[in-house]
């Protein structure tokens, strides 16, 4: 697990492929919402959380596509299939790996957003890493499960968002809510069912993806 | 000599595969014996490749069984300590391109669990990129190299674990002459060393120099078992009348 | 493979062709009839609220469909069996097509009673999202063009949506549950008051249960006809 982990972090190191469109990416979303969107009303912990969220869905799910096609380029996909390990451990070094990229833009992202549309009202409190770390959990479990399946097909570029943004649904609505939360300061007794949903998503689909990778690592 | 039948390292019945609908090997029965180098002949079309692919594990038969080195692999997934005992070049070379070679091989060390520590780990690397003569370009990247090199970098790849089945897919298309030779070579010493090999080939010359026994597919099935393989001028011939005509001809054969 | 499976007989079959169409039939008709001409209006919403004798089963049958998906997939991938895979389809198709309805028939009934074609409610949202979850799984069946990896995949996606399905139920609750939206009672039971409106109510969840599974039946009649004619062809070609 740990070498697929150290892998994939050596790939990234090389070409900085990754890292570098995520967050191109995701600077490109918030510039498109500051545009469409009339910025000055942008305001307060609410929209710099759904703004985080909405930007890492989208970039990261762009992104994540290259996950496995780095995987399918020169046929490395077999190899990994024929190899004498555990296929569900190959799909959790593949999602490390993939959270460490989401994670480092996730940190970057969010003082950037909410320098860019001001900090009024934003105390966070020790429940902000919890609630992006949950909910980054969530989107490489499904997007590292789904970027596998969908770098079989021609169109690939569509099908990974297409499958992961409505199953990502709940998430997106918990993350952004928690977000918001941990950046007004509130109180773990006022999310607890919130936190409760997000660490329950990433429980059911690492198994998930844990479980079925033994069937999607396979031609 | 007499040998247990665990020990043999393929041993196909009545291995069939379709893809989607079209019947592609209409039952396959056949047995390898250990120290054996097997050609795998035929049109386009004749199923080498994809019974190549069945006994790799890559994909997954339709009907049939298939056994390796004594343990089921089909309709049971071939077990961790079978998929040990395989390698496998494929058409394409099976490593990441933005690696070098030498990354790609302490990868796939680590999933083979080749060598008891990082330093065996890195000399057993060292000896498999010596093995194939890489030395030059251990440290580039493999997208910078030639279709020559990636192939015997697949092959360092394929026999990093010291299989004892190797298993290999049109290892010369697309090498030139220096190269096929270089290639010969690396298997033959393979070969001596006691790996069983099995391979797809369009290369008379090649099979004649490597192999110890040819099989001819045609529409699916065996059409003929060669051992030992004849000489060059000969094969041609046979093959010539068993595949050309034989598609022609199909009543008067079959 | 059911490759070499010889072409079912031109018969018709007891169950599938002669009972279920004529249950189906029956009982659709006999909804019909009691949801348009017997049942009178509910006090409060009117005439609108007729649309609930359907609107309802369609969202269990929904559920149930999916959840069929899901226990095919489970099958189909243990076992690799086509019939597994086709009944994962049909159900998933069939699934989608009522779940369109219940879109369709729920601002029909919204519009009028809350004011508004459509309400981030909590059931709407959840609707909506599972439309888009199983319209995505045709989607992926459709590119895969039937190579068995895609199915395969398929079936892992028939599986992971009905994961989603409780967590989304949740989700949904708790976002809407913080801003309180416009809502009356959409509990129809509590307008059923008289037991014609029961009866019209259970006859058109029985008219519904056999149209799904007539339709279910028909699409997997129906891709294994087409299964077959295919491998008829291939065999043809490759002579």
């Amino acid at each position: 697990m740990w070498a697929i982990v150290r892998k994939d972090l050596s790939i990234e190191r090389r070409t900085g492929e990754m890292l570098t469109s995520l967050f191109l990416l995701a600077l490109l979303v918030i510039l498109l919402f500051a545009f469409s969107l009339e910025p000055d009303r942008l305001r307060g912990p609410e929209f710099v959380a759904g703004l985080l969220w909405t930007t890492l869905l989208l970039s990261g799910t762009l992104t994540l596509n290259r996950s496995f096609v780095l995987e399918r380029e020169l046929g490395a996909w077999t190899a990994l299939a024929l190899a004498p390990v555990d296929r569900g451990s190959i799909y959790l070094g593949k999602t490390i790996a993939n959270l460490i990229f989401l994670l480092t833009a996730a940190v970057l992202l969010l003082p950037l957003i909410a320098l860019l549309l001001g900090t009024n009202g934003i105390a966070p409190s020790p429940l902000l890493p919890v609630s992006i770390v949950l909910g980054v959990v969530g989107i490489a479990a499904i997007g590292t499960l789904f970027s596998a399946m969908a770098s079989r097909t021609r169109a690939r570029e569509i099908l990974l968002p297409l499958l992961s943004f409505p199953v990502l649904a709940p998430l997106l609505i918990g993350a952004a809510r928690t977000t918001a939360a941990g950046l007004a300061g509130e109180e773990l007794d006022q999310i607890g069912s919130w936190m409760l949903l997000l660490g329950g998503f990433d429980v059911v689909f690492l198994t998930a993806g844990w479980m079925a990778f033994d069937y999607v690592l396979e031609d | 000599m007499v040998r247990d039948v665990g020990d043999t390292p393929i041993r196909a019945r009545s291995l069939a595969k379709s893809y989607g609908l079209l019947p592609v090997l209409r039952g396959i029965d056949l047995d390898v014996e250990r120290g054996e180098c097997l050609a795998l002949l035929g049109a386009n079309g004749a199923g080498k490749s994809t019974l190549l692919r069945l006994l790799a594990g890559v994909s997954r038969a339709s009907k049939g069984e298939l056994a390796l080195f004594g343990a089921s692999c089909h309709p049971d997934r071939p077990p961790a300590d079978v998929l040990a005992r395989v390698g496998f070049v494929g058409h394409e070379p099976l490593v990441y391109r933005d690696l070098t070679p030498r990354q790609n091989l302490d990868f796939f060390a680590q999933l083979y669990s080749v060598g008891a520590s990082a330093a065996e780990r890195a000399e057993r690397i060292g000896r498999a990129i010596e093995s194939v003569r890489l030395e030059r370009h251990a440290d580039r990247e493999v997208r910078t190299l030639s279709r020559g090199t990636l192939q015997r970098l697949a092959l360092a790849r394929a026999s990093l674990h010291d299989p004892e089945l190797l298993l290999l897919d049109e290892p010369f298309t697309g090498l030139d002459a220096p190269g096929r030779e270089r290639f010969t070579q690396s298997l033959a010493t393979l070969h001596r060393t006691g790996t069983t090999i099995a391979m797809v080939s369009h290369d008379f010359t090649e099979v004649t120099a490597l192999a110890t026994r040819a099989v001819v597919l045609r529409g699916g099935r065996i059409a003929a078992d060669l051992s030992p393989v004849p000489p060059l001028a000969e094969l041609n011939e046979q093959y010539r009348t068993l595949v050309d005509d034989g598609s022609r001809n199909v009543g008067h054969r079959s | 493979m059911s490759g070499s499976s010889t072409p079912a007989p031109a018969s018709l079959k007891p169950w599938s062709d002669v009972a279920l169409p004529a249950l189906t039939g029956i009982s659709m008709l006999a909804a019909v009839v009691m949801v348009f001409w017997i049942v009178p209006d509910e006090k409060i919403q009117g005439v609108v609220q007729r649309i609930f004798y359907f609107h309802v089963h369609l969202a269990w049958m929904c559920f149930g469909g999916f959840v069929f998906v899901a226990i095919c997939s489970a099958w189909y991938l243990k076992t690799g069996s086509p019939i597994a895979d086709r009944y994962a389809e049909a159900n998933a198709e069939v699934g989608l097509l009522f779940t369109t309805l219940m879109l369709w028939t729920g601002p029909l009934w919204a519009r009028p009673i809350w004011g508004v074609w459509w309400t981030w409610d909590p059931r709407l949202t959840m609707t909506i999202v599972l439309w888009v979850i199983y319209a995505a799984y045709l989607m992926l069946r459709r590119l895969g063009e039937g190579d068995e990896t895609i199915l395969r995949y398929a079936a892992v996606l028939g599986i992971v949506g009905v994961l989603d399905i409780p967590l989304l139920v949740l989700a949904v609750r708790l976002w809407r549950g913080i801003h309180p939206a416009v809502m009356i009672s959409d509990d129809p039971e509590a307008g059923l008051r008289n037991a014609t409106m029961r009866w019209a109510f259970g006859i058109s969840g029985i008219g519904l249960a056999f149209l799904f599974t007539w339709l279910v039946s028909l699409r997997v009649r129906f891709a294994t006809v087409d299964q077959e004619l295919a491998v008829l062809a291939a065999e043809r070609e490759h002579r």
